[in-house]
């Protein structure tokens, strides 16, 4: 049997522990009503990674998902980095659906990426240690979450920065 | 060469002589066969000739997601074992007539042939038996062959290239004739794979995949029930595929759709040649892993979590070189295991992502290390905290969590994610 209400309470847990009253909603550029369709990171967008695989998944709660694999071509396959898009309806639904991703994440809580020096995203939660292997943030409408998956691994940071540029010219693309 | 067979005493007689004369070199073997002999072909062999039922034939299985595999499985230019698999259930063909189907043709086109094989492996040779012909192909068209001497389940779980010999004589000849090699991959598993695994409906993507019993019928070679499989599949995932665990948030890798699917394809590939999404994992891509490779040789596990928000004692993670917290502190938001029954307090289970500690007291080291495996969640749940030392039994979450309201008080059975299709999830 699954425990429907031990997942609610623990749902709102995860709100509290990410403080989420304190930023659902809000953006740090235009709107919150901005909704980004058709966002695609392609191949020569992000410097020195190489797309191996784009997939586009089943989608979540109607909304679309899409998987990137990319490789650093210098490393003999061994720094491989995930990125995973998901399209959400709303400012708002995207934010919810960010604590609906780490509340599947073993931590019980990430660092805010802007305490380790990463500025990306309306809201972002880096990893623990020193560099930021993982990265998950929200721009817009628009969920995005980086993970390590190579033998070599290595800070995510300025991947995500560029995905996070890419997002944000799809805005700059909006007419309006 | 006629239409029909010469037969009779003289025709057995004169291919006697026949015989020995092309023994002696007096006459050829074309000259023995056109006289003695027939043309055989063997042209189809079908394992899985039905496809509603698997306990007189091979199961329904399928390459992976994206390839079926057609019946017949074998037919002329295959040469590889692997092109030509069929599975096998000990449970449903225990004491059953296990038979193969057959397709011959022949020249002359009335022939009556014996027909054998020798070798088999697991399956055994195949005793030498009349089959007619109609018009130059076999009555019926594929022919039943009982494996009387096939030995599935002597040697538990296992995957076999087996090879036949096949061997024919007709029109008078005495003797054996080679007809055609043939190899195959045999998987035999202890019973009916269970869910996310389906039998039906045939063809499916949810059928077995041949390219995912490869591993698991290596993992549990030789078992010969439900609990050593599992247990051998979780330490092979646990100490041999070079997975590590996420110490930067402990995040899956190996499910998408929100936790609803489980990407087997990709997790393949990285079995194959370390590609696919890599080699980092966290609880829920090992429960799914345990849980999937599992019950595709017959076991009944799914992946259930614990929680929510409890201490950790130290462990040792998957990958990681001895006993510790991880990167992101001696806490887990929540834990995923692969359960038996209803992943109740008394329900064994089976954890692939990290070694707990054995001893007598799990909560301080020296660390013992020791596999989760087949091990009951919690013996005593309602226990008064802190638990007295020496503790000695064999009870998961006590050996997993501080010894305090924090830690062993905090960490419950919760259920399946609600996405998890009972934490079967669907393959992909």
């Amino acid at each position: 049997m699954i425990n429907i209400e031990a997942d609610e309470a623990y749902r709102k847990q995860v709100k509290t522990n990410y403080e989420f009253s304190t930023w659902a909603g809000h953006t740090k550029e235009g709107t919150a009503d901005v909704r980004l369709t058709d966002v695609r990171i392609g191949q020569e967008q992000i410097k020195r990674w190489k797309l191996e695989e784009a997939e586009e998944l089943p989608a979540v709660r109607q909304r679309r998902e899409r998987r990137y694999i990319y490789v650093a071509p210098e490393s003999g396959g061994r720094r491989r980095l995930l990125l995973t898009t998901l399209e959400c309806n709303s400012v708002l639904d995207a934010h919810e659906s960010l604590i609906d991703v780490v509340m599947t994440y073993m931590a019980p809580r990430l660092p805010r990426c802007e305490s380790k020096g990463l500025e990306v995203g309306d809201i972002c939660f880096g990893s623990h240690g020193d560099a930021n292997l993982s990265v998950i943030f929200a721009r817009f409408n628009i969920l995005a979450e980086t993970k390590n998956a190579g033998t070599e691994p290595v800070s995510v940071d300025e991947f995500a920065r560029e995905v996070d540029s890419i997002i944000l010219s799809y805005y700059g693309r909006t007419p309006g | 060469m006629s239409n029909q067979c010469r037969s009779g005493f003289l025709h057995k007689l004169f291919c006697f002589f026949l015989k020995i004369l092309r023994i002696l070199h007096v006459v050829s073997n074309a000259f023995y066969r056109k006289q003695c002999s027939c043309e055989l072909k063997l042209v189809a062999i079908s394992f899985n000739h039905n496809s509603s039922a698997f306990s007189g034939d091979a199961m329904n299985v399928r390459r992976n997601f994206a390839n079926a595999i057609s019946v017949p499985e074998w037919t002329i230019g295959k040469t590889l074992a692997t092109d030509s698999p069929a599975a096998y259930t000990i449970k449903e063909t225990q004491g059953k007539k296990i038979t193969i189907k057959v397709k011959f043709t022949v020249l002359p086109k009335t022939a009556k042939a014996q027909i054998k094989a020798d070798g088999g492996g697991v399956l055994g040779p195949i005793e030498p038996q009349t089959v007619a012909f109609l018009s130059g192909v076999s009555v019926p068209e594929f022919v039943s062959f009982e494996l009387k001497h096939q030995s599935i389940g002597a040697d538990g779980i296992k995957v076999e290239d087996i090879t036949w010999d096949w061997k024919y004589r007709c029109c008078g000849g005495s003797e054996w004739e080679p007809l055609q090699t043939t190899h195959h991959r045999i998987y035999i598993i202890l019973e009916q794979p269970t869910l996310p695994w389906k039998q039906q409906p045939f063809s499916d993507t949810q059928n077995p995949w041949t390219e995912a019993l490869d591993y698991a019928c290596t993992w549990a070679a030789g078992k010969h029930n439900r609990d050593d499989a599992a247990s051998a599949i979780t330490q092979a995932v646990n100490a041999t595929l070079g997975l590590v665990y996420d110490n930067a948030a402990g995040a899956s890798h190996y499910t998408s759709g929100g936790l609803a699917l489980f990407e087997l394809t990709q997790f393949l590939n990285y079995l194959k040649n370390g590609t696919g999404l890599g080699n980092i994992v966290n609880c829920t891509d090992c429960a799914t892993i345990t849980t999937t490779f599992s019950n595709l040789v017959g076991c009944d596990l799914h992946a259930s979590k614990m929680g929510y928000s409890f201490d950790l004692t130290p462990f040792r993670g998957i990958g990681a070189a001895g006993f510790g917290c991880p990167g992101f502190g001696c806490g887990f938001s929540f834990h995923e295991v692969a359960w038996k029954g209803a992943h109740g307090n008394a329900d064994p289970l089976f954890d692939a992502c990290l070694r707990v500690d054995g001893d007598s007291n799990p909560w301080t080291a020296p660390h013992s290390e020791q596999f989760p495996v087949n091990i009951t969640f919690s013996t005593n749940p309602g226990a008064p905290l802190p638990l007295a030392v020496p503790f000695n039994a064999q009870s998961y979450k006590e050996r997993l969590c501080t010894n305090d309201a924090g830690g062993i008080g905090s960490c419950n059975p919760v259920g399946p994610w609600p996405s998890s299709s009972n934490g079967r999830r669907p393959v992909k």
